[in-house]
């Protein structure tokens, strides 16, 4: 759907200029990647049309404010989607508690094939975190298990920002190979 | 590992957590359209980050005041002192006559899979709902409707789970239905198989009297999104408990517990819930395998 839509070449430029054609050819293939993006990702239903047009309006100020052309623009509306709804969560996780645990629509159905593959996933996935470096199982026990904001985990294990942040990609890194040598790749893993 | 630099690391993870300003995530999302390997590293983190926050995790307890410690040092002894309190509350039960009524009903993950468990719901396309049905299928009842149909079969399946007394079954998530005699405030703790303590409840609930689904009814209007149903799974099993061991403890709202027992003093336990006032019910929930 989104190729169609494909603006063209040169239309990034355009646009800086301030040519409404490749302004509008922006707007719709932005709109159209987000819509599928935000989808994927989980995003509610009655919340998509609004992200989609923050998608949109984030773009088109980027590029409008001279913001370099993106090589891969489908790639890079792809995590803009993923910024705006992230962004979005992040605003309802300060709602109050009732509400902060609202689950999201899925994006998809769920087979019976696809629950039974979970309960694996989470049998693999607790014996990967058992087989963490003490540091790395930390981390993660407060960032998931106490879902610690990275402020509090820092103070508690007495780290700098940057080297928690490390720590987690190493971690989840570290996880993430140990799931995909029992048999768990990247799409068992995706939304 | 990665051939990323620690900065790319760091950076990443404040990306996946939201951490940039707007522009700071613009230039990152810049960045990533034109470094493959740093958008891919970016879609690994945000699959697993995914992942462990759906399938692992429940809330472990903090240090509250209300915490029903009952664990101590090794879980024989934990267990034991589950045993011993099920059993002492089991005859408390029949000197004191039935306050609440509890059962365990088992839940699912995801709206559909709940939809398809029952006959009276398994066609039925809400609005809200029907994309996850598959776009060539339009909503055939309206919000209102399902939740109404969806209310009645949730009755029947609640009235049928506490008069048979289910206290124990297997499953991923499940619910707990309670019916109260008298407005009450509600305190819901898990044990896994090792003793470690879970809170499903991140606080006592103040319920009135009657009957109730926790932790919440599982399909409602979005406040936030009229026209859209919200789904929610009820509690979490924790993975890899093997079993967990559920205390719903119950007092009258008049009543509040100022401390529960803590795990070095299991023995005190009964002894504080019994001036309290408390009554408490066990349900096991096996983990599926």
């Amino acid at each position: 759907m989104a190729a169609e839509l494909e603006p063209e070449d040169g239309d990034w430029e355009a646009l800086v200029r301030g040519e409404l054609r490749a302004r509008e050819r922006l707007a719709t293939f932005a709109h159209a990647v987000a819509l599928v993006e935000l989808a994927r990702r989980g995003a509610a239903l009655a919340a998509r049309e609004d992200l989609a047009q923050e998608v949109v309006r984030s773009t088109l100020a980027f590029a409008a404010r001279g913001g370099p052309a993106p090589k891969d623009l489908a790639t890079f509306l792809k995590f803009r989607s993923w910024g705006v709804l992230s962004d979005h969560r992040k605003r309802q996780r300060r709602a109050p508690p009732m509400q902060s645990s609202t689950t999201e629509l899925p994006g998809r159905d769920r087979s019976p094939e696809r629950v039974a593959e979970l309960g694996q996933l989470r049998g693999a996935l607790a014996d990967c975190v058992a087989r963490l470096s003490k540091e790395q199982r930390s981390v993660v026990e407060l960032r998931y298990q106490r879902q610690l904001e990275t402020t509090q985990i820092a103070a508690e294990l007495g780290l700098h920002r940057n080297t928690l942040h490390v720590r987690v990609f190493r971690a989840l890194a570290a996880l993430r190979e140990c799931l995909a040598r029992k048999g768990f790749g990247m799409e068992d893993l995706d939304p | 590992m990665s051939a990323l630099r620690p900065e790319d690391q760091a950076r990443c993870l404040e990306y996946i957590d939201g951490e940039l300003d707007e522009a700071a995530q613009l230039e990152f999302e810049r960045r990533l359209a034109h470094e493959p390997e740093l958008a891919l590293a970016v879609e690994q983190l945000l699959a697993t980050d995914r992942v462990l926050r759906e399938q692992l995790l429940a809330p472990k307890v903090e240090r509250l005041p209300w915490h029903l410690r009952l664990v101590s040092a090794t879980a024989w002894v934990a267990a034991a002192a589950i045993v011993l309190a099920v059993s002492l509350w089991f005859i408390l039960n029949l000197v004191t006559g039935e306050r609440s009524r509890v059962a365990f009903v088992a839940s699912h993950e995801s709206p559909l899979e709940a939809l398809a468990s029952a006959p009276e719901l398994r066609e039925l396309r809400p609005e809200g709902l029907s994309a996850l049905r598959g776009s060539q299928e339009s909503p055939n009842i309206s919000a209102e409707e399902f939740l109404r149909v969806e209310a009645a079969v949730r009755e029947r399946q609640a009235g049928d789970a506490l008069e048979r007394r289910v206290t124990s079954g297997e499953a991923g998530f499940f619910r707990i239905e309670i019916e109260l005699e008298e407005d009450s405030i509600v305190y819901v703790q898990g044990f896994a198989a090792d003793g470690e303590q879970f809170e499903l409840q991140a606080a006592p609930l103040r319920l009135p009297a009657g009957r109730h689904e926790l932790p919440r009814p599982r399909f409602s209007v979005d406040p936030e999104h009229p026209g859209t149903l919200r789904y929610d799974r009820g509690y979490l099993v924790p993975v890899g408990c093997g079993t967990l061991e559920v205390f719903v403890a119950t007092v009258p709202a008049g009543k509040p517990l100022d401390s529960w027992p803590t795990g070095n003093e299991p023995n005190l336990m009964d002894d504080i819930l019994l001036e309290a006032g408390a009554k408490v019910h066990n349900l096991t929930v096996r983990e599926p395998r």
